[in-house]
């Protein structure tokens, strides 16, 4: 048995986006795995609307009966069926990288719930897209594989439009014991 | 030159240049076209619509019902733009609009001696009398007469975004109670977004000499903003018009960024857990015959002009102002601008008309003792009252009524949903007042957020408008000066019969329009309150809906222009299909391979040679936009078993079955393969048109309607590329693809899946099963080796001269088969049976859509039923969408239908055109002679019935 | 409006698929239920007030969800995960 070789890429992201926001779009392969299971069980092991990092991947609880991870499978009664093909891993890089999604997603990623889990399932205008971050200038995006060419190329339209982030662009809260939204 | 030597917010050190009717005209930053234009002396600037009368500017903000033109930049033209609500820019192009010789002298004027025919509801009259009058004479002559700026077609390059933001307490107006619930929200934590239509904060205070909190009120104003920009939780947004309220705290605004910004328009689609409505009130001007004359002007507007401007709006000036202090402040104004005020006319006094003919030359009067006056003036300031800017409250449902204490329409309750009116949008006008009322709307939305406790705080009333207001002399009076609307056509209204604001808006189409009534309305309420002498409470007010103003629609769609209104699916073979210069063709939301045309080759040709290679030896076909779905569980036969209306459970690990899905209703839904990889897991496909219904459906099952099921489903589409290999070489290519499992006749034979490695490394699923009626497998691989695949098979088929081929051949080759595709065969009214499929659904079991499917009329007789189609002389093609029949068609072009043609091709295989078609009792005419009449084509073709399989029926060639 | 996923919390509506009134389907059980499917698929109620209905978070959790939605007022007053068994516990 042989290794088979390195997956090619879905898109052409590679390097700076247009437009004067400075952002980097780059594709990474992840190699993900859907783990399905019973709730109470994916609880324990995947609490509900956390993307975490462990030593051996990651993992982003997606469903109540599913979540996907890109370390093995768990213990336990759980079945995995491989998607890491079907899923474009974006990554999105520089200063104003969340705020710039932040402005065409549905949800508000900077909510006080969002701000702490720090991943979320939602619309980004007519795509769908997971996004998780560390902290807002490094951004991953997941997208579906046959999409991910068109999304690349629709965030390049969105970024030459943007100027670059004012201070009185985005709402921040204020309250000392607040997080500064600015990461 | 009317430009003050001192004072306003414009820059003087700058000049601007811009052109009026090709007129070269300056300005300066700071200026609205219309200030400028007043600054340069211009006060006519339009005609009216219907009577094509001169008209001037009437106000300095966006209720300005008069004063459009057309404004060209780089971009292209916008007609119907107020001069009062485009900051002038250098280089603007204004052009007046709706004047057929020119402003000066309007031949259209000639309209305003027939004016009584053209009265309330003329439009709707020429409909019915004279006969035919519409089409041939009314029609041609309203469309060139009415109507406004004309659209720019040419192609738009600005950049327009759609954009959504997020916040605890939206304020909608900058001016003094926006400002004081935007200092407050924003000091008390609240993430907070203050919207401002203008490009300075302020409102009305910029022109104001009032002091607020000891402060003259611009200083005030600069304080307020300055504290604002300090706080890092409230955004600012100037130049943003709040349009449109829904539903749980939703404001849609538009944001018209500075002319050197990079996006010319954003649509911002705002949530707020709480709406200040701050957008103040509108001053309503005086009902009196002429006054619609250019330098009739809004003692408001006046104000703002001389202190804001720094503009003398005139030389010698009248005042008509209601409230007195409001008429002694103009009067002030007036005074700091060094305009004589020549006459006041007092409230209870009657104006009886105006004079002069491009521009106002005088006014007279009657007083309250019957007396009359009369004087020269070329500026008249008006003002009855003013009008709460309630819209944006009432677009939910809110409702607004007629308050005898401030004559105006005020929001009748404190909130609709999360939206709570502050200040003059709930008719406080006194400027201390309204800061109080700010504050106060934003300590109450901190109380109810929970941000902090409720506080104490007394609550200004609405500012009572003076008793007594103008009466008015006999004439014609202007109420709603953008439709042309007088109050005899209101008069006319009532005594035909339409009493009802909203069918009097309909029939004089009073507060149409680009400007909605936003000075009309108002009037126009106390105008049928004195005519019926009614209370003007009870009249209410038509619906107000999105948009509060004129939106540009660029910026509704934003980027979703042509070839990006669909985001745009690829197959993970694109990039390989793109270097062999195949024809792409979008089929859904995917681009897909059409053709792989070789050099001078057109469509015909390479369809007729990628058929033949297919047939003969070996091609292959991008199968990736197949949905595909991974179904495992201890139930998960079970629940397919309920799905698809076949046997499933009796399908062996390792083998495969073609399957219907059934709606409940008993009608086929979706078709695919359900492949059982193991005990307990299986992989099916939904068509790709229908993969996300089938999806959703699939979901719906497993988690309302059957939770007790133990099933675990994952979408995998995306994750498997697919390749089909058909033609009888398709299991030598399979073989020299090296695969780990064993692939003979007996070891692999139909309608069975493996799993296994390609070459020792590359990981596939392999289905044997077939659409194009060849000998096929369909190699699965994950989607980042696709081209590595792709690469392999062209490499290892070449001696078998493999041919890549695209959606038109596969088309061909699955009509040729009489198989089913969704959309022309599943159209969503057909069962199994119509199909030809009836022996699919299992008596065996009960399964989704059993029941109904058994109703009588679906098992009837007679039903449409699937039928293939041959020309009788084997060579007439037959028409697309024809309908057969088993008559020529009459004299009238006219035949019973018997059914029609769902797909037509003229078969390379066959050597002849045939046909798949829906045929009522269908298996029952084989054989027969019919007519297939194509109106649209204007043939008819005599066609005989055969069945729905023209190629190989028997099916020897699967197992060769 | 704004859709409670008691998954996700507060959504847009953008990101869900409207799934009709919740109603309960007849068993699968071989019996001719004729009258049973066609009183509960085309039997439907239209209220003007709180209806219960389904939606399906296409653009989230993709979780079949059942609120109680005021159709006049859009007042969502109740919302749980359609499928009882992946409830919070």
């Amino acid at each position: 048995m042989f290794e088979p070789p390195p997956p090619l890429p879905a898109t052409d992201a590679s390097g700076f986006l247009p437009g004067p926001l400075g952002l980097r779009l780059d594709e990474e392969f992840l190699s993900l795995s859907a783990i399905n299971g019973s709730r109470s069980a994916l609880d324990a092991i995947f609490p509900v609307g956390n993307a975490r990092i462990n030593p051996d991947g990651w993992s982003l609880r997606v469903r109540p009966s599913a979540a996907w991870t890109s370390g093995d499978t768990p213990a336990g009664e759980f079945s995995s069926v491989e998607i890491g093909h079907g899923l474009t891993h974006l990554r999105l890089r520089g200063v104003e990288a969340l705020h710039f999604l932040g402005q065409y997603t549905c949800v508000d990623l900077f909510a006080a719930p969002l701000r702490q889990v720090k991943t979320a399932r939602t619309r980004l205008n007519q795509y769908d897209c997971t996004i998780w971050w560390t902290n807002t200038r490094d951004v991953h995006l997941l997208i579906a594989r046959s999409l991910a060419q068109s999304f690349c190329d629709h965030l390049r339209i969105l970024a030459v439009r943007n100027e670059p982030g004012d201070s009185f662009k985005h709402p921040r809260p204020s309250a000392p014991e607040a997080p500064n939204r600015r990461g | 030159m009317t430009r003050l030597g001192r004072g306003g917010l414009i820059d003087r050190s700058s000049v601007l240049g811009f052109t009026f009717d090709d007129r070269p005209l300056t300005g300066h930053p700071g200026d609205t076209v219309a200030s400028a234009l007043l600054a340069n002396g211009r006060c006519l600037v339009a005609r009216s619509s219907k009577y094509h009368r001169p008209r001037g500017i009437l106000s300095a903000g966006l209720e300005e019902p008069s004063a459009l033109v057309t404004v060209t930049d780089a971009t292209g033209s916008t007609p119907n733009l107020k001069v009062t609500e485009v900051p002038l820019r250098d280089g603007l192009k204004v052009n007046s609009q709706s004047a057929w010789t020119g402003l000066d002298r309007d031949a259209g004027t000639l309209l305003q001696l027939v004016s009584r025919a053209l009265g309330a509801g003329f439009y709707y009259k020429t409909f019915i009398w004279p006969r035919n009058s519409w089409h041939r004479i009314a029609a041609p002559v309203i469309r060139r007469a009415a109507g406004r700026g004309r659209v720019d077609l040419s192609f738009d390059p600005s950049n327009y975004d759609k954009r959504r933001r997020h916040c605890d307490v939206l304020i909608v107006g900058g001016g003094a109670a926006g400002l004081s619930a935007a200092v407050t929200a924003g000091r008390a934590g609240a993430t907070t977004i203050l919207i401002e239509q203008d490009h300075v904060l302020g409102g009305a205070l910029l022109s104001s000499r009032d002091n607020i909190d000891g402060l003259p009120a611009p200083d005030w104003v600069e304080e307020a903003e300055t504290m604002l920009y300090a706080l890092s939780n409230v955004t600012v947004m100037p130049r943003t018009l709040a349009f449109g309220h829904y539903d749980h705290g939703l404001v849609y605004a538009v944001e018209t960024p500075h002319s050197d910004s990079v996006a010319s328009a954003i649509l911002w689609k705002i949530r707020a857990r709480r709406i200040l409505l701050a957008a103040g009130a509108i001053e309503r001007p005086v009902v009196f015959p002429g006054n619609d004359r250019p330098g009739v002007m809004l003692a408001g507007a006046v104000r703002s002009y001389i202190r804001r401007f720094a503009v003398a709006p005139g030389k010698r000036a009248a005042v008509a102002v209601a409230d007195p202090a409001e008429r002694a402040d103009t009067a002030a104004a007036l005074n700091e601008a060094a305009i004589p005020v020549v006459a006041e006319i007092l409230p209870g006094d009657r104006p009886s008309g105006t004079r002069g003919r491009l521009h106002l030359q005088g006014v007279r009067w009657r007083d309250a003792t019957g007396r009359h006056h009369r004087t020269s003036c070329d500026l008249l300031c008006v003002s009855a009252g003013w009008t709460p800017t309630a819209h944006l409250f009432t677009h939910l449902g809110g409702r607004l009524e007629f308050s005898a204490e401030t004559q105006s329409l005020l929001p009748s309750a404190e909130t609709c949903g999360p939206l709570r009116p502050i200040g003059g949008a709930r008719g406080v006008l006194i400027a201390a007042d309204c800061v109080d009322d700010g504050k106060r709307g934003a300590h109450l939305a901190m109380a109810e957020l929970g941000i902090h406790k409720s506080l104490k705080h007394g609550r200004s009333a609405p500012t009572p408008a003076t008793k007594r207001g103008f009466e008015s002399g006999r004439g014609s009076t202007f109420i709603d000066l953008q439709n042309d609307v007088t109050g005899a056509d209101v008069a006319l209204a009532q005594r035909e019969g339409y009493r009802d604001v909203e069918l009097i808006k309909r029939y004089t189409t009073l507060g149409m329009g680009t400007d909605q009534g936003k000075t009309s309305w108002t009037n126009c309420i106390l105008e049928i309150a004195s005519m019926t002498s009614r209370d003007p409470t009870e009249i209410g007010h038509a619906t107000q809906r999105p948009p509060y103003s004129p939106v540009s629609i660029g910026a509704l769609v934003g980027t979703e222009t042509g070839s990006r209104m669909i985001p745009i699916r690829r197959t993970p073979f694109h990039r390989i299909f793109e270097s062999l210069g195949c024809v792409f063709q979008t089929s859904g939301d995917w681009l897909y391979p059409r053709y792989f045309p070789q050099p001078g080759e057109d469509m015909a040709g390479a369809v007729e040679r990628e058929c033949a290679a297919v047939r003969s030896s070996l091609g292959c076909v991008d199968m990736s936009t197949l949905g595909k779905i991974d179904v495992q569980g201890r139930d998960a036969s079970q629940f397919l078993s309920r799905l698809y209306c076949n046997d499933v459970e009796t399908i062996k690990p390792g083998r495969l079955r073609y399957a219907l899905m059934l709606r409940e209703d008993g009608y086929v839904f979706d078709d695919g393969i359900v492949a059982r990889l193991d005990e307990n897991h299986y992989l099916v496909t939904a068509t790709t048109a229908n993969t996300s219904s089938v999806w959703r459906h699939m979901l719906k099952y497993a988690q309302v309607v059957w939770p007790d099921l133990d099933v675990a489903l994952t979408q995998v589409t995306d994750h498997w590329s697919s390749l089909s290999i058909a033609g009888p070489n398709a299991r030598n290519l399979l073989q020299a693809l090296d695969p780990d499992f064993c692939c003979s006749r007996d070891e692999f034979p139909l309608a069975a899946v493996r799993e296994g490695r390609l070459g020792g490394e590359l990981p596939a699923r392999v289905f044997s099963a077939s659409y194009s009626g060849e000998l096929s497998y369909e190699i699965n691989t994950p989607s980042g080796f696709a081209e590595t695949l792709f690469d392999r098979a062209v490499e290892a088929g070449a001696q078998w001269e493999i041919c890549p081929y695209g959606l038109e051949t596969l088309d061909v080759l699955r009509v040729e088969k009489g198989h089913i595709a969704p959309g022309t065969e599943i159209d969503g009214r057909r069962t199994p049976g119509d199909l030809g499929m009836a022996a699919m659904a299992s008596t065996e079991k009960d399964f989704l859509g059993r029941t109904l499917l058994q109703r009588s009329a679906l098992q009837a007789g007679g039903r449409e039923q699937l039928v293939g189609l041959v020309p009788q002389d084997r060579k007439t093609p037959i028409p697309g969408g024809a309908h057969l029949s088993d008559q020529p068609v009459d004299r009238n072009g006219c035949a019973k239908t018997l059914g029609h043609l769902t797909a037509t091709i003229k078969s390379p295989s066959l050597g002849h055109p045939i046909a798949l078609a829906f045929l009522k009792d269908g298996i029952a005419r084989s054989g027969d002679l019919l007519w297939a009449h194509s109106p649209v084509a204007g043939k008819s073709v005599r066609v005989q019935v055969t069945r729905n399989c023209a190629y190989d029926p028997k099916g020897t060639r699967l197992h060769v | 409006m704004l859709i409670p996923c008691p998954f996700c919390g507060h959504r847009d509506q953008a990101e869900f698929a409207y799934g009709g009134p919740a109603r309960a389907l007849p068993e699968l059980d071989g019996q001719d239920g004729t009258h049973a499917w066609r009183t509960a698929l085309y039997s439907g109620y239209n209220p003007r007030g709180p209806v219960t209905e389904l939606w399906f978070h296409a653009n989230g959790c993709e979780s079949w969800i059942q609120i109680t939605r005021d159709t006049v007022t859009h007042r969502i007053t109740r919302s749980c995960l359609a499928n009882p068994r992946e409830r919070e516990p």
